[in-house]
């Protein structure tokens, strides 16, 4: 018996130096979900894929077939300083059919009161260029240029209509396929209410994502130009990207 | 107290023992499948990991029972499946054309032509969509659609389980696969299904060169290029500039493991063979009754194309030039063109259309074209065309 005594109390002093051990200087932070909502929208138009068109400000009609863009790298800046980085997140925020919106869930954000965010719109150059590094839903989302360009960052596909154009349907394709290191993209939000993260919650930032303003602020390129139909590379993706980095998404609550 | 101590530490121990064969019983259900009388059979599955490189997209199963794998390939290479006893899965997916046949339109059990060209059967773990049209949206459901076919296999389900009862080869196969004797559709369709999932195309030049075991020649190292290209300007961070890059647009479809895998629908184009009023077959429009998918059809998987002549949802195209041939001169401008063929720019932001404006052009030369045949013919696997696991068993019985 006093071997059984002895094995008991034992037994004990482990899981109570167990317990020590988890304890030391890292203080397991408390931890909650953000969830990112983005609205797609033309102008003031939710936008419906394939069968909406739309009338753009300069009466260019289109139609979006698909939008999608990698965010990574987000980063909450704490209001007292000190900032949270996603390291690892890298993900893809996508319009689909039948919805107009698309939520974005970060697990394990710490809690915390938060003054502002950013994030890439597209991925780092330590990354770019790593194809099997990332999960292969980018390349079957057609996300992956196979050689020495990396990812496209963000994609649009859809239809320009004209009664100038001689072809069916008097449509022509529309396409913004940017990539780059140099096309890369920082947007930066501050929060005009303080976000405040706490752990029974998740808390959740609305964004609107105006597709129209990816051709019109600041850099203006008309879409009865037919080189600004179709960008994939070059000068003009420069401007396409300054201008989705610019105004394209905004912030339209916090909760 | 040493004894009684002794005596306590058995106690523990057999209860401990005792437990854990508890636990065993709880979730591995009893295996209780007698034999039928007469045979000394045993249910013994064989789990087989299946050999996936690392730079193939993950799966979930990665593993496959051998029995019921044997049981599939049987299933495969079964005759009696289909009215007349002529055919079977096999007879239209040959092992040294990747599981094609060579022909235009697959001949069906009355020697009547199938309405389009034969698929490869390979990779299949990597694939959601089956068919030309995409009508299947899983293995299994597809492995039973060519056997009720009236043109191809022409049986009922309850005639295919019918048949297998009355061959007594099944018996063995099916009761060392499931663990008795009995036969369901869902069973055959597991079993086809199982012997697909083990037909893995990973030994091709490509895969090679993509696990730096071989080298591309410069002239299949420029195909691998041009195949991925979609011509227009990119920023040359070498030397500081925007350059036009030539190339062959195949790659904004041709994507992932089997060159052909973007998500779902998304990955089921019009490829350009037809204008809207030509066009005789609609393709995935006949599936989704939506008229924006008029002469859609999935995009094939490139693994092996080498071997799978002739080429096209009809088989209209022999050679791999006459393929390059349509798609660097000949689309065809239609409402439900792919956008992304649509738009091929030339080195001023134009497309290049045909002077009667009714096709696109890509305006690649005779020898970059052959450059991207000389890439898609590294993706032949001959290792796969060999491979005994996969020929037809009742050769060897």
């Amino acid at each position: 018996m006093k071997h059984l005594f002895a094995l008991i109390i034992l037994s004990s002093f482990i899981i109570i130096s167990c317990d020590n051990d988890d304890d030391p200087a890292v203080v397991p932070q408390a931890t909650t979900d953000l969830v990112l909502n983005f609205e797609f929208k033309l102008g003031t138009e939710a936008i419906e894929l394939g069968t909406g068109r739309y009338v753009l400000g300069n009466e260019d009609t289109v139609s979006i077939d698909q939008f999608k863009f990698i965010l990574s790298n987000l980063t909450l800046k704490k209001s007292e300083g000190g900032a949270w980085i996603d390291e690892e997140g890298y993900y893809l925020v996508k319009a689909s059919n039948g919805a107009s919106n698309f939520q974005l869930t970060i697990e394990e954000v710490p809690i915390g009161n938060y003054s502002s965010l950013e994030f890439h719109i597209g991925m780092d150059s330590a990354m770019n260029f790593k194809p099997e590094s990332f999960p292969i839903l980018f390349q079957q989302e057609g996300m992956y240029w196979d050689w020495n360009t990396g990812y496209k960052f963000l994609l649009l596909e859809g239809r320009y209509f004209s009664s100038n154009l001689t072809t069916p349907n008097n449509s022509t394709g529309l396409v913004a396929h940017i990539g780059d290191m140099i096309n890369l993209e920082i947007p930066q939000f501050s929060f005009s209410d303080t976000l405040i993260l706490q752990s029974e919650n998740a808390g959740s930032i609305n964004f609107n994502v105006d597709l129209e303003k990816i051709y019109t602020e600041p850099n203006v390129l008309s879409l009865k130009e037919s080189n600004n139909r179709n960008i994939m590379g070059g000068p003009n993706a420069s401007l396409i990207s300054e201008n989705y980095g610019n105004e394209m998404i905004v912030i339209t609550s916090i909760e | 107290m040493k004894n009684k101590w002794i005596y306590i530490s058995i106690i523990f121990i057999g209860s401990a023992v005792f437990s854990c064969n508890n636990d065993d019983d709880s979730t591995n259900p009893p295996i209780n499948n007698p034999a039928p009388e007469g045979k000394n059979w045993v249910y013994e599955p064989t789990e087989v990991e299946l050999e996936i490189p690392a730079y193939f997209p993950e799966i979930t199963d990665n593993k496959i029972i051998e029995e019921k794998f044997q049981l599939g390939r049987h299933l495969f290479y079964e005759n009696r499946l289909s009215r007349n006893n002529t055919i079977s899965c096999g007879s239209c997916h040959h092992q040294n054309k990747a599981f094609t046949d060579g022909r235009q339109f697959s001949l069906g059990l009355n020697g009547e032509p199938t309405p389009r060209n034969a698929m490869s059967v390979v990779n299949m773990l990597w694939e959601d969509l089956f068919f030309w049209d995409a009508r299947a949206k899983t293995l299994e459901e597809q492995a039973l659609m060519p056997i009720q076919d009236h043109i191809e296999m022409d049986l009922t389900l309850a005639e295919a389980v019918d048949r297998l009862y009355k061959l007594e080869l099944y018996d063995s196969l099916f009761f060392h696969a499931y663990g008795d004797t009995l036969i369901t559709p869902e069973r055959i369709a597991l079993a086809i299904t199982e012997f697909e999932k083990g037909i893995i195309s990973k030994d091709s030049k490509y895969d090679k060169f993509k696990r730096g075991e071989a080298s591309f020649t410069a002239e299949e190292k420029l195909g691998s290029e041009l195949f991925t290209t979609h011509p227009d300007y990119y920023w040359d961070p070498d030397n500081q500039l925007n350059i036009y890059r030539r190339g062959g647009n195949c790659g904004d479809c041709h994507v992932s493991v089997n060159f052909n895998k973007l998500i779902g629908t998304q990955g089921i184009k019009n490829n350009g063979l037809e204008s809207d009023a030509s066009r005789k077959d609609e393709g995935y429009f006949n599936v989704s009754n939506n008229p924006e998918d008029k002469g859609k059809f999935k995009t094939p998987s490139l693994r092996n194309i080498e071997l799978t002549a002739p080429y096209m949802h009809d088989g209209r195209f022999n050679t791999l030039e006459e393929v390059l041939d349509h798609y660097n001169e000949h689309v065809q401008v239609s409402t439900t063109l792919s956008t992304l063929m649509e738009v091929s720019n030339d080195p001023n932001g134009n497309i290049i259309y045909s002077p009667d404006g009714k096709t696109i052009q890509l305006g690649l030369t005779e020898s970059e074209k052959s450059a991207i045949i000389a890439f898609l013919k590294t993706l032949t696997d001959n290792e796969l065309v060999n491979d005994p696991r996969f020929t037809n068993p009742f050769l060897e019985e």
